[in-house]
């Protein structure tokens, strides 16, 4: 009997130690489902950082009552996040979310929120999906898509770096999405394709693709590579002197990534979807991170970071104007909410059809060589309204 | 010895009141998806220890089968019917159950380290067609937002009801397990687990009967995977990576899968919910998980209720002992 | 299609068939006599990177290159002493779940001291630039490291078939009963192999680090490539695993023209085949089949 009798309170030990995760009920309770381990867990530290600095802004205090953040670590892992999500939602109720640097987990998280109810704003991934054929009443997303993102770089390569293309995909959906954005613009900006090669996700060695576009005779690689699959691409370009040959465009630059290269390998062009020194403000911003969190790479406002930061701070200035928690009215006062004070050069514009962030974008080129923080030149900045997907292009409407 | 007392002194019987109750307990009756995953992972350790438990073979690659139950699940939810998720589960298990028929075969004579090594190279084949196949698995992204609808025309698409429905499929896989591994068939297999010639000399066919075990475990593993795509409505490549497969081994382990039939069980309620508390409390939780492994390996191999059956009976416990090291030295036979 | 192109990318199969060997050996050596499956081996070779990283920064090239493996090497032999050596004999899954444990461990105590960042290493002077031969461009750097892992390798080849220890490590695969038998210390062999295996994953990390880049992850892509090169070399065959990484290597780099996306699934495809064909592995003397009758 003794036995079972253990075995018995085992189990229940187990169960209601479970439930001390419990806490109390009042504050205004936002969910952040970011990455703390797994491939991500880096990008996941500053995107947090980012949303605590919101929250400083706004005095820890939204509608006289204290912001209550709830983190839980989304191991960079799909299935794992919409459990974690899941259970924030039934157990504390929590209305809000923020988070996510992988499509994969934006949209399995979006998918969950608008399953039992809550608002999720994307801060850190660019598939055009999620905004796209993915896209729900209760997903926001803060960073740019793909389609804006080449399209805003597309004339300029053209008209200035070269005409004969080659493509480099991660072979994935959003790898895809930035190949297939670049080849629609080849008529458009007059250029030519002259190739392509797949780069499989997770490959740490490069030279067979490196090979193959050594020998392709192209003017400008188009390089739809991300994560750290696209540090270890950057880094071995620079050891194959590929940056010689031809000029490479990356249609997504994460530019804190040029820092883990070292400076003689640096010498892309690439879209930024920020650059720390593009105002007074931002470089203020990244005196504040560093402050938080001074084992950074580089003492810059990292992309990460400053979505993350963007993202709450729309989320709080929306639950401030809608005067409620309630998850429609916040959703009506987030659709077409306009951020001026965004340290940008011009504000930020939520897309109410489909809940997209509309703000600047920046061009910029790594100079080889350069040390300390100040490595990117910036060639122009594109306001993104004019490259994002028009309705007919991409024909949802959330608002209905 | 069938008294009515026996009947109380039944771990059964206690498990189904907790599991029976647990939605409307205080506290923890609010984390219903938890509950749930608490079931499907119960569902899955126990197939598991038929493996590992019950026939003393160190599979590696199990969240393999786990993860063809739940893309088995999505696929047919996606392209053959979204009403009704009866076909689904049954492909599920059907699916789990295929896979590891034909794996079975081919690795049903072997035993020991190249068991393990054998499984886990198996399931690094699936996770890369899973995480490659874009057009069929959705790739990185995965499968989402699928649609729960009914099972034989009953809703299930509620938390709650969801919840009882997967309840039902435990008690019935637990009912089921347990007969199989009482059954002559499980006592073939200690025997096998205990010394493998000796049961040959017997003769008993150990070879199929350790393929017949595999399959039965790789269709309850795949009816667990289904549940989980159904649970969250999705499915990722990332079930089907090696690295999950360590999760299966270690609650197994920690409950006593080894010593108790009922270890599985305890260990995936503790595995579970002892993971989800250390991430929500610690950045760097990996770091204790990490250790954890290390810790139970080396002091209480046996898992949880391994203690608890040495205080209760300590030549039940010499007996195991012996059971193991059985294992170990088995393992040394075969290198000559 | 492209001759150059096709050669430079044969050329390239052989260089990092080289470096896939060396991270593979270390693997393939603890496997054969410890028998155990080191999942820590990844970790490791990710040790080897980031002391590699750290001290290249702080002093110079060369010093990092000679102290890097020697680091790594002793913390295999804490390893193996306090932890591995407990399971021995036992069911392999304690073994392969104590370095598994291990790994994720101590991977987290790298991001709390490196960060969770990526870094690149800087290519040395000495070896910037490319060689070019006409429309064949390659990386010097990469054609050094080659040269590097093939006298690693050669050396360990060496090691094994010329001296005495060689010679009872190779009869620690075969029969390990029989080595206590004939009066060899076998716990002592094992923890030299251990250790032999941390020095060449740490050698490994070595090349990996300036190559692949660094992040705390990186052991867990490498882990897998290098246990499928040891089964198909066999057990603990350095011969074998030679010739299986540079199948590897250059299969893989040739199938870019073929079929990009599942590059990574041919080292599997391979095993299988050598499974079916060769129980044993290319020049294995165990049969993996590991058979419990006859």
């Amino acid at each position: 009997m003794k036995n079972k009798l253990l075995f018995f309170s085992l189990t229940l030990i187990a169960l209601v130690v479970f439930s001390l995760v419990v806490t109390a009920q009042e504050p205004v309770k936002i969910g952040i489902v970011s990455p703390k381990s797994g491939n991500y867990a880096d990008h996941g530290e500053m995107e947090r950082i980012g949303m605590y600095l919101a929250v400083e802004d706004f005095g820890g205090k939204v509608l006289g009552r204290p912001i209550e953040l709830i983190e839980v670590d989304s191991e960079t892992n799909p299935d794992i996040a919409s459990r974690r999500t899941k259970t924030l939602i039934e157990a504390q109720d929590v209305k809000f979310f923020l988070g996510a640097v992988s499509s994969s987990v934006g949209i399995a998280v979006g998918s969950v929120c608008h399953e039992l109810g809550s608002i999720y704003i994307c801060t850190n991934a660019n598939s055009d999906t999620i905004t796209g054929v993915d896209a729900n009443k209760h997903t926001f997303r803060v960073p740019p898509n793909m389609a804006i993102l080449v399209r805003g770089a597309a004339k300029y390569v053209a008209e200035n770096l070269g005409k004969k293309w080659y493509f480099v995909t991660h072979d994935y959906s959003w790898g895809w999405s930035g190949t297939e954005w670049g080849r629609k613009m080849l008529d458009k900006v007059g250029a030519v394709e002259v190739g392509e090669v797949k780069i499989p996700m997770n490959t740490r060695d490069m030279s067979s693709y490196l090979l193959q576009l050594v020998n392709s005779g192209a003017d400008v690689a188009c390089v739809t590579v991300g994560g750290f699959d696209g540090i270890a691409l950057y880094n071995q370009m620079g050891e194959f002197g590929i940056f010689d040959k031809m000029k490479v465009w990356w249609t997504l630059a994460d530019y804190p990534d040029s820092y883990a290269i070292p400076p003689e390998q640096r010498g892309r062009y690439g879209m930024m979807e920020i650059y720390w020194k593009a105002t007074p403000e931002l470089i203020e911003f990244s005196k504040r991170i560093h402050d938080k969190y001074p084992g950074a790479i580089a003492n810059v406002t990292e992309t990460n970071s400053y979505h993350g930061w963007l993202g709450m701070k729309a989320l709080l200035t929306a639950i401030e104007k809608a005067g409620t928690t309630d998850v429609d009215s916040v959703i009506k006062s987030l659709e077409g909410l306009i951020i001026c004070d965004n340290k940008q050069p011009d504000p930020t514009y939520i897309r109410p059809w489909d809940h997209q962030f509309i703000d600047t974008m920046f061009f910029g080129h790594d100079i080889p060589g350069a040390e300390g923080d100040d490595i990117t030149e910036v060639l122009f900045t594109a306001p993104c309204k004019d490259f994002a997907r028009t309705m007919t292009e991409n024909p949802i409407d959330l608002t209905k | 010895m069938k008294t009515k007392n026996n009947i109380l002194q039944d771990p059964y019987l206690y498990i189904f009141i907790i599991f029976l109750v647990y939605p409307f307990l205080p506290y923890i009756g609010k984390y219903r998806s938890v509950g749930t995953e608490l079931l499907i992972w119960s569902i899955f350790a126990l197939s598991f220890n038929l493996v590992l438990g019950y026939s003393g073979l160190p599979s590696f690659g199990h969240g393999a089968f786990f993860g063809v139950g739940t893309y088995a699940v999505a696929l047919t939810l996606l392209h053959l019917t979204s009403k009704d998720v009866t076909i689904s589960l049954i492909l599920a298990a059907f699916f789990g159950g295929l896979f590891t028929f034909f794996y079975g075969f081919i690795i049903k004579k072997k035993r020991g380290i190249y068991f393990s090594l054998l499984t886990v190279a198996f399931s690094q084949i699936l996770y890369v067609i899973g995480f490659r196949w874009d057009e069929v698995t959705g790739g990185e992204t995965g499968i989402t937002g699928l649609q729960r609808g009914g099972f034989l025309g009953i809703q299930i698409n509620n938390p709650i009801t969801y919840y009882y429905f997967v309840f039902v499929l435990f008690v019935i896989t637990l009912l089921v397990i347990r007969k199989i591994s009482n059954s002559p068939v499980g006592k073939v297999l200690l025997a096998l687990k205990q010394d493998e010639k000796r049961a040959q000399y017997l003769g008993f066919n150990t070879e199929r009967q350790v393929w017949f075990i595999f399959t039965i475990s790789g269709i309850f593993a795949g009816l667990a995977g289904g549940l989980h795509g159904l649970l969250h409505l999705s499915a990722f490549s990332d079930t089907l990576h090696w690295t999950k497969s360590g999760d299966v081994v270690m609650a197994t382990l920690l409950g006593g899968g080894l010593a108790n039939f009922y270890g599985p069980i305890v260990g995936a309620i503790i595995f579970i919910s002892a993971r989800e508390i250390l991430s929500s409390f610690w950045d760097n939780w990996l770091l204790l998980y990490g250790l954890a492994f290390v810790v139970i390996i080396l002091f209480i191999p046996t898992g949880l209720l391994g203690i608890v059956e040495r205080i209760r009976e300590k030549k039940h416990f010499e007996q195991f002992n012996n059971n193991r090291n059985n294992i170990g030295s088995k393992n040394t036979q075969e290198i000559t | 299609m492209n001759t150059t192109l096709c050669l430079a990318l044969l050329f390239n199969g052989i260089v990092l068939g080289l470096i896939w060997s060396v991270i593979a050996i270390g693997f393939s050596l603890v496997l054969g006599v410890g028998q155990t499956i080191n999942f820590a081996h990844g970790l490791l070779f990710t040790f080897g990177a980031y002391f590699f990283f750290s001290i290249s920064r702080n002093t110079s090239f060369w010093i990092a290159v000679i102290a890097a493996p020697i680091l790594v090497a002793i913390m295999s032999l804490f390893l193996e002493v306090v932890l591995v050596r407990r399971v021995y004999g036992q069911d392999p899954l304690f073994g392969l779940l104590i370095t598994f444990g291990f790994a994720i461990a101590m991977e987290e105590v790298i991001r709390m001291v490196w960060g969770k960042a990526a870094y690149s290493v800087s290519t040395p002077i000495f070896a910037r630039g490319q060689l070019i031969l006409g429309n064949f461009v390659y990386s010097r750097f990469r054609i050094l490291l080659a040269l590097f892992a093939l006298t690693i390798l050669l050396l360990v080849l060496w090691f094994m078939s010329k001296t005495s220890f060689g010679a009872i490590v190779k009869a620690g695969m075969f029969n390990s009963e029989m080595i206590s038998a004939l009066g060899h210390n076998l716990p002592l062999l094992r923890t030299l192999v251990f250790v032999m295996g941390g020095l060449l994953a740490g050698l490994a990390g070595v090349i990996g680090a300036p190559l692949w880049s660094i992040k705390s992850g990186m052991g867990t892509d490498v882990l897998m490539p290098g246990f499928i090169i040891a089964l198909i070399g066999g057990l603990g065959s350095i011969k074998g695993t030679i010739i299986g990484g540079l199948l590897v290597g250059i299969t893989t780099s040739l199938a870019v023209l073929v079929i990009p996306r599942f590059t990574d699934i041919i080292p599997y495809v391979m095993l299988i085949a050598v499974l079916f064909y060769k129980p044993k592995g290319l020049y294995g003397e165990v049969t993996i089949l590991g058979e419990v009758r006859e």
